[in-house]
């Protein structure tokens, strides 16, 4: 899967380097929307069909809220020290990181509160987090663990993410994937600014 | 570098979720899909998922500031998006194993334990 995924981005990076017309970019947006609103209703008919992960979320009960803590703290120790290695301050790497690849708000509100380099450096941190994500959710699934194929997706686990995490790693995976990306979305426009503010 | 404030508004609709959720899941709950169109969903959904990723890939291929950046800038981006998952994965695999329980295998045992 991960194969064919890959082959489909780069085809349509090539496309969009090469082959697009401008004028037609602007479209781009609405083809993305369109395409996920289907797949979301696809997950959604998937989701209602399997009665029983209702009940299995039930008995997870509040359990469910440490997989988007752990995707959090994850996030944040994994930018911290990559922050290090590149060397940049831990309030940039660790605001980047928050945006839990959710590249345009992030990139924004880096953007107007603190510099337009470190603004750039989220959009692209965040959309490579989104494309990384997307070619290793199925490998993830397969080979390592279901519930840690939520992980790699951060905020995008409620839309991009979802159909490819229901896809390779079932329903009741997806429920909560959808669940992680609902809570970190909304953590983005808080955390953002608040570790920005951390300067040592 | 990085002078224009334009970035694109697209990852997020929201609303177009939860409605397409929503109603999947009413759907879905009430099997209100035709026996004779249900095995057509899965083709649906797999060019739904084409579409998708060729025009996420055609947004990365036609945004200059991606392209345009992949020299320093990128490099940093790619250490900070790959140390960022590396670890969500690694703690999220050990919540499950001493807290939550979900296992990994295939069975469909409830906190079948690993």
């Amino acid at each position: 899967m991960t194969w064919v995924i890959l082959g489909v981005i780069i085809a349509g990076i090539c496309l969009g380097y090469g082959v697009i017309p401008p004028d037609m970019v602007g479209q781009l947006d609405q083809i993305t929307n369109f395409a996920l609103g289907v797949l979301i209703l696809g997950v959604g008919i998937e989701l209602g069909q399997n009665k029983e992960i209702w009940l299995k979320l039930k008995q997870l009960g509040w359990k469910v809220l440490l997989i988007p803590l752990g995707v959090m703290i994850g996030t944040l120790c994994g930018t911290t020290i990559a922050g290090w290695i590149i060397q940049i301050p831990f309030n940039e790497s660790s605001a980047i990181g928050a945006g839990f690849g959710w590249y345009s708000l992030s990139a924004v509100l880096i953007d107007k509160m603190y510099n337009a380099q470190t603004g750039t450096l989220a959009f692209l941190t965040n959309v490579f987090r989104e494309v990384l994500a997307i070619l290793t959710i199925p490998l993830i699934a397969a080979k390592i663990s279901k519930v840690g194929s939520v992980a790699p997706g951060g905020a995008t686990t409620m839309d991009t993410t979802l159909p490819i995490i229901t896809k390779a790693a079932g329903p009741e995976t997806g429920l909560i994937g959808f669940i992680n990306g609902v809570i970190l979305t909304s953590l983005v426009p808080i955390l953002v600014p608040l570790l920005l503010a951390l300067k040592f | 570098m990085g002078q224009s404030l334009k970035y694109p508004t697209g990852g997020k609709d929201l609303e177009t979720v939860i409605i397409a959720l929503g109603a999947g899941v009413v759907i879905g709950y009430f099997n209100l899909v035709p026996q004779r169109v249900s095995h057509w969903t899965n083709y649906l959904t797999l060019s739904g998922l084409i579409i998708l990723l060729l025009s996420m890939g055609m947004k990365v291929g036609s945004n200059p500031k991606i392209l345009g950046n992949l020299g320093n800038l990128g490099i940093q981006a790619f250490i900070l998006a790959f140390f960022s998952i590396v670890f969500s994965v690694i703690f999220i695999i050990f919540l499950d194993k001493y807290f939550i329980n979900l296992g990994n295998d295939k069975q469909e045992e409830v906190g079948g334990k690993r």
